[in-house]
Order: structure tokens, then C-alpha cells, then sequence
């Protein structure tokens, strides 16, 4: 690497931003948008969430094989089969131990209580919903609450026709159509005192809820977070990409080659110049939000992180792109497949293949950051992202060797 | 003669299945302004960018100042400028950053950008940003940016297309005084009054071989037509050839008896002799 050749490659790259000054005045937008959000709420409270509503609901039992569990996934109606995943829950499960379930999910777990003095069993119903969303749930511990009756009241008929009673005289079925949390409840309790009236038991069931640790995705944070990535996005996997391409299509990158620059300098001052361009926005719209993230170090992992994986991305359809308009729009492709992929698998519960995108990470990372919520497993997607990052950053590498430039 | 700063041997070069280059064998000299003619396809510009390092020859070698270019292609690279047939600059620059740009990548001082300008006359618009210079002032920056970090060869596609006669006559100036200093310059034209005018040798190539390589000069005396046009007074057209004694004597009666009305000797003509020896359409 030499010094010259790279201040005269930084110096090109400044000059045409400062010439084209598109890529400046969406910088100085996103700016202003930051400061207006921050002006609007200085004191960074939660406003209101961004999407209504649970998308996806966990039942986690530790009996996973149980006769109970298997009634529940029998009797799901069909609007809710896509949406309600069955897990088996840990029964070692620590006090110190977290279950994580992603944002926007709620969760009922079933699990095991102490035996009670008369010998039956006894459960724990615990119901987590998102902080600020307890009525998300509703559809589905309604759904929860109807089948856990008729799977008690069955047993309830079955334990009293083994006494010699007649069970289904003794014990009608009440209405449980209706959507009324309340009503379940107070027919189960009313089947619980019928069962022991007739000198029979029934498990005891324990019904408890909490909000789930961690603010639900509001609005404030989200966009914050957003912000932050659309810089580092628009810097590295649109901007770069674009105006590469427009210098291979102009025949500029080729008068360069042949220059005395070496490819591996040509590269290296694109590797420097638009991630350096990409944090600072980044930091930037970050410190205006909450300055006291710039003193995190989580932080700035993440953004160095992020700022790699983006210009390994941005690189790669650069060298991939022959013109300008097809930089363009290969970025607008990429960002498009990804959140499908996403999405689809975040519809049908496919967990690993998110996994292998940076855009899986990268919103969970800093949207915890900035919050203030990091946990523990950010760690894990922070590692992951950089893993990611390191990648895609030797395929542009190797990619703009073999064609980029030419 | 000195050893020669370009030489290729035996080269071939394909695009695809496509054989552009075919055994080509040519060396060129130090001081030497050497024109490379042929039609479209014919393999010139392959040529160029094997000995510029963005085409890999097949078969054969390419060495550039005793280099090899596809082995040693950084080395090559300081010695030669390149003044491609497409003007690429940064339009939203001026004329001066241009060249500024790029003599921070040779390293070479400020003054000789102001230099470079002066040399193509362009100083006094090297202000102005390029997307407002005619396609004329765009070829002579290109030439003055090849200049910058005075190399001894020069490559050149196409040099003075766009150029009017003063910049043109810029331009051959120019490359006669970097010949002149030991330079060489390789350039392809379809020019055949530029290639008679500054090139010291020739080569014409035609589907990738080359057909034809010599002095312009001898190239004149090898092709020029010994004949004469007549027209008489009778508007009757004749064509004599100086070779044929019985021409002879009919054109001198001719002319004794006042029957002709017009006469043109045929002179050399390098368009016709490059169609008769490429029998192809230049275009």
C-alpha cells in the first residue's frame, strides 16, 4: 500500500461526494430526521408500538408428550395453525436461566407444579406477553383457555363414569364459544368444585402472567434503529456500489487500473473511505438519539460489524453489477429478497436460515443498544453478524479481483 | 537498430471462441511513431489491450521494456500512457482536478499538471468542470492525462477523432516531439492522411493477421498506379497506363492534337490500397 496513491483514491472519493452532493443531502435528511425525532422526545420514552398485535405465539410445556399437549395441537383451529408454535420447555429450567422469545411473540408456558395433598398433579399456566401488549394475547389464550376446559371437563366425565356416575349428566358443558377470558376461568373453577362435590379431583391448575423483560418494538426505537441502519445501508450497499459502477461503465475504474494503483489499493480506498462515511452517519443519528451509547463499546462493535458486512455486501454487487443502474437496482433486489426470506421464515418458523443474514442480526443488536437492553445473547448476534461480515467481505474481495474492475 | 520497447511473438488472443489475434509478430522501436490500420474486427484494438494489460494473450508473448505484460503487469505499467478511443474523465471535475487526481497516482508534482494543459492548449479552460468541454477538448485532456508522468510509450485509439485541424495539428505535434525525445507511440487510426502524415512505419492488420508492414513510404511505392484519367473534348473517358508503351503514344498524340479536355494522374492512395490488400470495407 502506498500513501500517495491512497490519499489521491480518499481524496477522489471526498471530491465526488462533495461534487455530487445527492449522497450529502440524504445524509444532512437523515440528520434532520434524527434531530426532529429527538427534538419531538428528548427523554427517549416509548411511544406507541409499532405493530399492533402478537404475530406469533409460543405454547412451551415441559410435559411436551403429555395427553394434554396433544389435545391442544388437535383441537387448533385452523386460523391459528401457522401462527402457535409447540416447544418443549426445560424442566431443569434455573431460576437464573431466560427463555428469549423474539419481539412481537408471546408465550404460554405449561409447566409442572408440586404434587398436590390429595395426590394430583398440579400445573402452572404462565402467560408472557410483550410489555405494554398484554391484550395481543387474547386470541390466543382464549383459544388456550376453551381447550384446556374441555381437556379437564373430558377427564373430569371420564374419572366420574369410572366411579359408577353418569359424568356427562353430572357435568353439562357450559358455553365456552364466547371470547371472554373471565368465563373460562369461571367455569373451570366451577368444574373443579362439581368434580370434588362428587368426591372425585382434578389436577389443579395455577393461571399466572407476566410481561415478557424487554420493551415491545416501539415506534421511537424502531425508526431510531432503522435510521442507523439505512445509513450504514445506504452508504456502503447503495452509494458505493453505484458510483463504482459508474466509474467502471465510464472507463474510469479501468484509466485507475492503469495507473499505477494497484487493484488491492483501488479496494482498499473504497474499504475505507464509504464504512468511514457509513459510521459517522451512523454514530451520528446514534448520538443524537442517546449520546450514552457512544460510551458503550457493544455499540461500536456493532457498528464496525455492520459497517464490514455492509461494504462486503455493497462490494459484491459491485463487482457483480456491469452499470450504475444495474448497482442500483441490485441493491434494491437484495434488500427486497432478504426481508422475504425473513419474513417467510419468520411466518412458517424457520429458524436457522435467518441466522445467515446479517439483516437478522443487525436490527436485534442495535435496537438493543440503543434501548439499553443488551442481553446476553446479543453477544451471540453480534458474533454471528461478524462472522457474516468477515465473509461477505472476502467475496467482494475475491469478486472485484476476478472482475471488478474491468 | 535498438532493441525493441515492444515486441510481440507469435501472440493470439481469443474473445470467447473467437480468434481476434492470429500469430501476430511485430516490434517496435524507441523513437518510432508506428500506426496500426485495419477494419473493424481486425484485431487493433485486442492488440492494444493485450500490450495494456486487460486482454491475456492465448498463445505467444507480449513484453513491454523487456517485461512480460501479463506476468509483470505493475512493472509494465509506469512506462506506457494510454489515450483510450472513449474519453473517460470525471465530467462533474474540472480539467485540472482530472489530471490532479491522477498525478497524485504517478506522484508526480502539481506544476506538471499545469504543464500538461499548457502543452494541449487546454490552460485556459482548466477551470472549467469536463460534462462542458466539446468532444475535442476531451481528447486532448485524455492525451495531456497519458502525458502526465512522461511516459516513453504512448498508446492511442483513435487520437484525433472529434479534433478539428488546429488540435489536431496539436496533437501530431505532440507526438512527434515525444518520438523525437525517444519516445515510441503506437497509435490506431482510420486516418490514412494522419498515418501518412507522422507515422514512420505501418501495419495493417486484417482478420487478426497482419497483411501489410512497412514505411508509408514504401507502402506509396509498392501501390502507387502508373495511370492517368483522361476526359476529351468529346466528353469520352480514358484510362492510360504509363507501362504500356502503345498508351503512351496514343495519350502524347492526344494531347498534341488538342483533344483533351481534362487529365488527372493517379496518385497514391492509401484507402484503395488498404481495400486492395485487406479486399474488405474500411469503415
Amino acid at each position: 500500500m502506498r500513501w500517495h496513491i491512497l490519499k489521491a483514491l480518499l481524496l477522489k472519493e471526498a471530491l465526488r461526494h462533495a461534487t455530487n452532493r445527492g449522497g450529502l443531502l440524504l445524509a444532512g435528511l437523515l440528520v434532520t430526521a434524527s434531530l426532529v425525532m429527538a427534538a419531538l422526545n428528548p427523554a427517549g420514552e416509548k411511544t406507541t408500538q409499532l405493530i399492533g398485535g402478537i404475530h406469533h405465539c409460543f405454547v412451551h410445556a415441559e410435559d411436551f408428550d403429555g395427553p394434554f399437549v396433544k389435545h391442544l395441537q388437535e383441537s387448533m383451529p385452523p386460523e391459528l395453525r401457522k401462527l402457535v408454535f409447540f416447544k418443549k420447555l426445560d424442566p431443569d429450567l434455573g431460576p437464573d436461566q431466560t427463555v428469549v422469545y423474539p419481539t412481537g411473540t408471546g408465550a404460554i408456558q405449561i409447566r409442572k407444579a408440586p404434587t398436590g395433598p390429595d395426590g394430583e398433579p398440579r400445573y402452572l399456566i404462565w402467560v408472557w406477553h410483550p410489555a405494554g401488549d398484554r391484550s395481543g394475547m387474547e386470541i390466543y389464550e382464549s383459544w388456550f383457555s376453551r381447550e384446556a376446559y374441555r381437556f379437564a371437563h373430558q377427564q373430569a366425565i371420564e374419572r366420574l363414569n369410572a366411579k359408577g356416575l353418569d359424568g356427562a349428566k353430572l357435568l353439562p358443558m357450559p358455553d365456552l364459544n364466547r371470547d371472554d377470558l373471565w368465563n373460562n376461568r369461571l367455569v373451570e373453577q366451577q368444574l373443579q368444585a362439581q368434580v370434588r362435590l362428587q368426591g372425585g379431583t382434578l389436577p389443579e391448575i395455577e393461571w399466572r402472567e407476566s410481561p415478557l423483560v424487554g420493551p415491545a418494538l416501539d415506534m421511537h426505537a424502531a425508526i431510531n434503529t432503522a435510521l442507523v441502519m439505512f445509513s450504514l445501508f445506504f452508504t456502503c450497499v447503495y452509494l458505493m456500489p453505484a458510483l463504482t459502477c459508474e466509474e467502471r461503465e465510464r472507463g474510469l475504474l479501468l484509466a485507475q487500473v492503469l495507473s499505477p494503483a494497484r487493484v488491492r489499493e483501488i479496494l482498499a480506498s473504497k474499504f475505507f473511505f464509504y464504512p468511514t462515511f457509513g459510521i459517522f452517519l451512523a454514530t451520528l443519528l446514534a448520538g443524537i438519539q442517546n449520546p450514552a451509547v457512544l460510551l458503550k463499546p457493544f455499540f461500536w462493535l456493532a457498528i464496525i460489524s455492520l459497517a464490514m458486512g455492509s461494504l462486503g455486501i455493497g462490494m459484491s454487487i459491485a463487482s457483480l453489477a456491469r452499470t450504475q443502474r444495474s448497482a442500483s437496482l441490485g441493491a434494491l433486489c437484495y434488500m427486497l429478497v432478504v426481508a422475504m426470506v425473513l419474513l417467510i421464515c419468520q411466518q412458517n418458523n424457520i429458524t436457522w436460515i435467518p441466522y445467515l443474514t446479517l439483516e437478522y442480526h443487525a436490527p436485534q443488536i442495535l435496537h438493543a443498544v440503543l434501548t439499553n437492553q443488551t442481553r446476553e445473547y446479543h453477544w451471540f448476534n453480534l458474533l454471528g453478524c461478524t462472522v457474516l461480515a468477515i465473509a461477505w467481505v472476502f467475496a467482494a474481495g475475491f469478486l472485484f479481483r476476478k472482475r471488478g474492475w474491468q | 537498430m535498438s532493441d525493441p520497447v515492444i515486441r510481440l511473438t507469435e501472440m493470439r488472443a481469443y474473445y470467447g471462441k473467437f480468434l481476434a489475434v492470429d500469430g501476430l509478430n511485430l516490434e517496435l522501436h524507441r523513437g518510432e511513431l508506428f500506426g496500426l490500420l485495419g477494419p473493424n474486427g481486425a484485431g487493433k484494438s485486442t492488440t492494444v489491450k493485450v500490450l495494456i494489460g486487460q486482454h491475456h494473450p492465448a498463445s505467444g508473448s507480449a513484453t513491454v521494456c523487456g517485461f512480460d505484460v501479463a506476468r509483470n503487469w505493475q512493472a509494465v505499467k509506469p512506462f506506457f500512457g494510454y489515450v483510450p478511443d472513449r474519453e473517460n474523465h470525471f465530467d462533474e471535475f474540472t480539467g485540472r482536478r482530472n489530471l490532479e487526481i491522477f498525478a497524485g497516482l504517478y506522484n508526480v508534482p502539481k506544476a506538471r499538471v499545469k504543464e500538461c494543459l499548457q502543452l494541449v492548449e487546454l490552460d485556459e479552460v482548466g477551470e472549467v468542470p469536463v460534462r462542458g468541454y466539446s468532444m475535442g477538448m476531451r481528447k486532448k485532456l485524455l492525451l495531456a492525462r497519458a502525458l502526465l508522468h512522461r511516459p516513453s510509450i504512448l498508446y492511442l485509439d483513435e487520437p484525433t477523432a472529434n479534433l478539428d485541424i488546429h488540435s489536431s495539428a496539436i496533437v501530431h505535434r505532440l507526438l512527434r516531439q515525444h518520438v523525437k525525445e525517444g519516445g515510441t507511440v503506437l497509435l490506431t487510426t482510420h486516418n490514412m492522411q494522419e498515418v501518412e502524415a507522422i507515422c514512420d512505419r505501418v501495419a495493417i492488420m486484417c482478420k487478426g493477421k497482419l497483411i501489410a508492414l512497412d514505411t508509408p513510404l514504401a507502402l506509396r511505392q509498392q501501390h502507387t498506379e502508373r495511370k492517368i484519367d483522361v476526359i476529351l473534348k468529346d466528353n469520352e473517358r480514358l484510362v492510360y497506363d504509363l507501362d504500356v508503351d502503345e498508351h503512351r503514344r496514343k495519350l502524347a498524340d492526344q494531347m498534341r492534337d488538342g483533344r483533351i479536355a481534362s487529365l488527372h494522374t493517379r496518385e497514391f492512395d492509401f484507402h484503395s490500397t488498404f481495400l486492395k490488400l485487406t479486399g474488405t470495407q474500411f469503415d
